[in-house]
């Protein structure tokens, strides 16, 4: 068990190069990885491999003052954080084109090559079959979006329970109408809800039959998403390369059946599957999820 | 119809979080940011990006890196 050293001496002024960590990938028989494109990562450092018994992580070098609690430190700018969160993922970005990658979440630096390749060999089983979850797949985010306004109006329109209510509307004296219209904006919230759980559970159901597995992201509230309409599902769903085009092709095409009743779909990607590749090693809680 | 399709640079920064944050194997290092550390930046961010009238898109803040992507056309 290491210790990290404290320092509140403030002698800092000579900082020490450490090794940061992007992902991980499988050697081919015989490589050494060198087949990475040529692209810098974080603070502009050159990528390059550590190879420890058939697997090698994608690192560079990162200079930091002389303890870890430093980087932490300097992670507490915003704009800095941003900045070095954009460059590891344009580093996993461009090396998944060409192999799979187990992305590492941001933020694993090693003091050294030595200690990065004592972490391959301490969990490599657990890395392997990491690996292996995610091999010729990459991820794809699809996210749901519904126009309630939209949706209603359709649902008033063909939903029996709303159209038997309106057929009493006509005849009816006005404290009659005023509670048979409560009654159809509340039969109509009610429909609108259960049509959308419905059209959720309908879509992940087609999405997963057209990929590997499927992972649940956390809702954007519309500041975050910045849209008039309401996100009701956002999620990952890992999708082998050769069926990617499929993949998409089965987005616009629910698209195009659904898009009359307000709903609307967003895809993202591809990223490295960061959503199934959910391990903590060498921690407190060290296991891998077996992604179900 | 075609959906709506984020591809690289202009992912929104939101989703990134959500994934570069949030998943992915932790990979413990003597120097590695505590998982704490970890949701602290988040949270920071979070409120960076929540604070953005429109999605804050890569494209903006990479014009330079993403020249090399691709051929330019």
């Amino acid at each position: 068990m290491m210790q990290l050293e404290s320092d509140e001496t403030g002698h800092m002024s000579v900082g020490v190069q450490r090794v940061y960590v992007y992902g991980i990938i499988r050697l081919e028989e015989g490589g050494d990885g060198s087949s990475l494109p040529p692209i810098s990562g974080l603070a502009g450092n050159p990528i390059r491999t550590v190879a420890s018994n058939g697997l090698a992580a994608i690192v560079s070098a990162l200079a930091t003052p002389a303890t870890g609690l430093r980087f932490e430190e300097e992670l507490k700018s915003p704009e800095r954080a941003r900045s070095l969160i954009l460059d590891h993922h344009h580093v996993l970005r461009r090396t998944i084109d060409d192999r799979t990658v187990l992305p590492v979440r941001f933020g694993a630096l090693f003091p050294d090559d030595m200690s990065v390749a004592d972490a391959l060999g301490e969990h490599h089983r657990d890395l392997v079959e990491a690996l292996e979850r995610v091999d010729g797949a990459r991820e794809w985010g699809v996210k749901i979006f519904c126009d309630r306004s939209v949706l209603s109006r359709h649902l008033s329109e063909e939903s029996p329970a709303i159209c038997a209510i309106r057929g009493e509307l006509s005849a009816a004296t006005d404290g009659r109408a005023f509670f048979l219209r409560r009654r159809i904006a509340r039969l109509g919230e009610e429909e609108a809800q259960h049509v959308i759980e419905q059209h959720v559970d309908s879509v992940k159901h087609s999405l997963c039959a057209a990929s590997r597995g499927e992972s649940a992201m956390k809702l954007q509230p519309a500041a975050v998403h910045g849209r008039a309409d309401e996100m009701v599902w956002n999620g990952a769903l890992l999708v082998d390369r050769q069926a990617e085009r499929h993949f998409l092709t089965l987005v616009d095409d629910l698209l195009e059946v659904h898009a009359p009743r307000g709903f609307d779909y967003e895809i993202t990607g591809p990223w490295p599957p960061f959503s199934f590749a959910d391990c903590r090693l060498g921690g407190r809680e060290n296991g891998c999820s077996n992604g179900t | 119809m075609a959906v709506r399709m984020a591809h690289d640079d202009e992912l929104a920064l939101s989703d990134l979080l959500d994934r570069a944050l949030n998943k992915g194997v932790v990979l413990w290092g003597e120097a590695t940011i505590s998982l704490a550390g970890v949701d602290l930046i988040y949270v920071g961010l979070r409120v960076l990006v929540a604070s953005y009238t429109t999605m804050e898109k890569f494209r903006a803040l990479n014009r330079s890196e993403a020249s090399l992507e691709g051929d330019g056309g």
